[in-house]
Order: C-alpha cells, then sequence, then structure tokens
C-alpha cells in the first residue's frame, strides 16, 4: 500500500564494523593462540639448540680461566672436587676445545663436558669417560670423528694422545660402554681409554652415541704443544 | 583479541603505549629464556646425555 511515506535511508553506524558474531571471534582468538604457540615453539627450538650453546660458553669460559688458576696454584688439589675443572680435552679435527668438569649432574653438564665420577683420568689405565651435550658448543658434531682421529687430554703436567677406535649408537642404559674396559664390563682394563658419550640423534634423547678411543702416546708439558693439535684431519 | 585488548589498558599515548609494550615483551622474553625453557629442557629429558643403569625407567 502507498502511503506517501518512505523509509528512511540507511544510516550507516560505526557499531556495524565492530560488531561480530560470536564463532568469528572465538576463530580469531584461536588463530592468535596458535600463533603465540608456534612463535613460543619456535623459540624454544632456538633455545634448544643455539641459548643452551651459548650459555654453555659463558660457563666454559669461566670454568677455563679456573682451571688455568687452579694449576698455577702452589697447593692444587690432587682429585677435583664435583663441579670443578680437571682437564682440558682437545679435538682438532672439531677445532673444539673444552675444560672437562668433574661429574655429569645437569649442573655439571651446563659448564660443559662432564667427567664421570669413579672413572679413569687422563693417561690412566681404565676408561675416562666424559659426556657432553649435543649442542654446537659441545658435542654437536661427535659423529664426524673416525677412526684414527685425534682426541688430546691435557692435564697441569702432560699432553694425553688418544686415537679413535670407533663408535657405537647405544641405548641410554648401556652403561658397559664407560666401563673400565668398553663393551666389557667386569673385565679388569688393560689399556688407558677413553669414551665419550652424548645423546643421539640430534635434539633427540632415545639413543646415546658413544665415541671410544685408546691411549697413543703422552708427553710432558716442558717438551712443548702436541703436534697432533697443530693437525686438522 | 587479547594483543588489543592488552594494547588497550597500556596507559598514556602511542609513544608510552610502545615503551610499555617492549617492556612488556622484553619481561616475557626473559621468562621463557630463563625460567620456563630451562624447565622444559629438563622435562623433556633433552639434558640427558649420560649413560645409566635406570635410563629409560620411569
Amino acid at each position: 500500500m502507498v502511503t506517501g511515506q518512505t523509509a528512511p535511508p540507511y544510516q550507516h553506524r560505526q557499531d556495524d564494523d565492530l560488531w561480530e558474531p560470536p564463532s568469528r571471534r572465538l576463530a580469531r582468538g584461536a588463530g592468535e593462540l596458535m600463533v603465540t604457540l608456534g612463535v613460543i615453539a619456535l623459540l624454544f627450538a632456538a633455545y634448544a639448540v643455539y641459548g643452551k650453546a651459548w650459555r654453555i660458553e659463558a660457563e666454559q669460559r669461566l670454568v677455563d680461566e679456573r682451571l688455568d688458576r687452579i694449576w698455577t696454584a702452589a697447593n692444587a688439589p690432587s682429585a677435583p672436587a664435583p663441579g670443578l675443572p680437571l682437564a682440558r680435552l682437545h679435538i682438532p679435527k672439531l677445532d673444539r676445545r673444552w675444560a672437562v668438569v668433574e661429574g655429569v649432574t645437569q649442573a655439571d653438564l651446563r659448564k660443559g663436558p662432564g667427567h664421570y665420577p669413579k672413572t679413569a683420568r687422563p693417561g690412566e689405565i681404565g676408561n675416562m669417560a666424559v659426556a657432553g651435550h649435543r649442542i654446537p658448543s659441545v658435542f654437536w658434531d661427535l659423529d664426524r670423528l673416525r677412526t684414527g682421529d685425534t682426541i688430546v687430554a691435557e692435564t697441569r703436567n702432560a699432553w694425553f694422545v688418544y686415537r679413535v677406535t670407533g663408535h657405537r649408537e647405544v641405548l641410554p642404559s648401556s652403561v658397559e660402554v664407560v666401563a673400565p674396559t668398553p663393551n666389557r664390563p667386569g673385565v679388569p682394563p688393560e689399556r688407558a681409554m677413553l669414551t665419550l658419550t652424548t645423546c643421539n640423534p640430534k635434539l633427540q634423547n632415545w639413543q646415546r652415541l658413544a665415541v671410544f678411543a685408546e691411549l697413543a702416546r703422552s708427553q710432558a708439558k716442558t717438551d712443548g704443544r702436541p703436534p697432533e693439535l697443530e693437525l686438522k684431519k | 583479541m587479547i594483543y588489543p585488548w592488552i594494547w588497550d589498558k597500556l596507559p598514556g599515548g602511542r609513544l608510552t603505549r610502545t615503551v610499555c609494550a617492549i617492556l612488556l615483551l622484553a619481561a616475557a622474553g626473559g621468562f621463557l629464556w630463563y625460567v620456563l625453557f630451562p624447565l622444559a629442557d629438563s622435562l623433556f629429558g633433552l639434558d640427558e646425555v649420560t649413560v645409566e643403569p635406570s635410563a629409560g625407567q620411569p
């Protein structure tokens, strides 16, 4: 019916722009949450690889300086206390060196590679076992070591040159790799061995990588640095 | 949703809000980096690199 009156023109209101159905608000909220969690996951991955490495590097500098102070002190302790450095480990092929601390607790390993308590010390008959994180500043490239590669342990008075004899990927419970005679628990040791352990594969922890080495020779520090340190085989 | 809401609650003008937002981000980042991530690292067992008899058992 025509009344002669026309409807008022539609007025665009600002509220129309702000209103959105609940389902859309829910979707936007879920989207924000997922993006936030994604960013946190990426940051955690960066922390696991680089953040931890950066923190350990900072700790290593302090431990390395402390080792020098211990070695120059007149009354250096014969056996290091847990958490204190006892030796340096050099791997020329990886262009790496670390101060090794006594102990393998998480607190010890945050300082760098840790020496398994009650295992042999550098140059001793038995198995010197050392654990380290699989991160760029520690044992990241341990899988690149091959038979014949050099690992040098440095103590206050001597250098001990070990040659890699092999490696094994084992379960985390395979304690035989750090036995006095590696892989042969209960067998009395006859040689000076070195075993390095780390997690395997990289950034996972369901296996351990164990690298074995045997003492090839030693020399006193008064005879200078071993030539193997200059070689990157 | 949450980020515009936080932005609206920050005091002052655009510059003050930007500074506050940066400070909030830094605080959140510090909490993640120094508290939450180390905790998560231990929780997920990514710290474990040793061989031990009890490994893998509850």
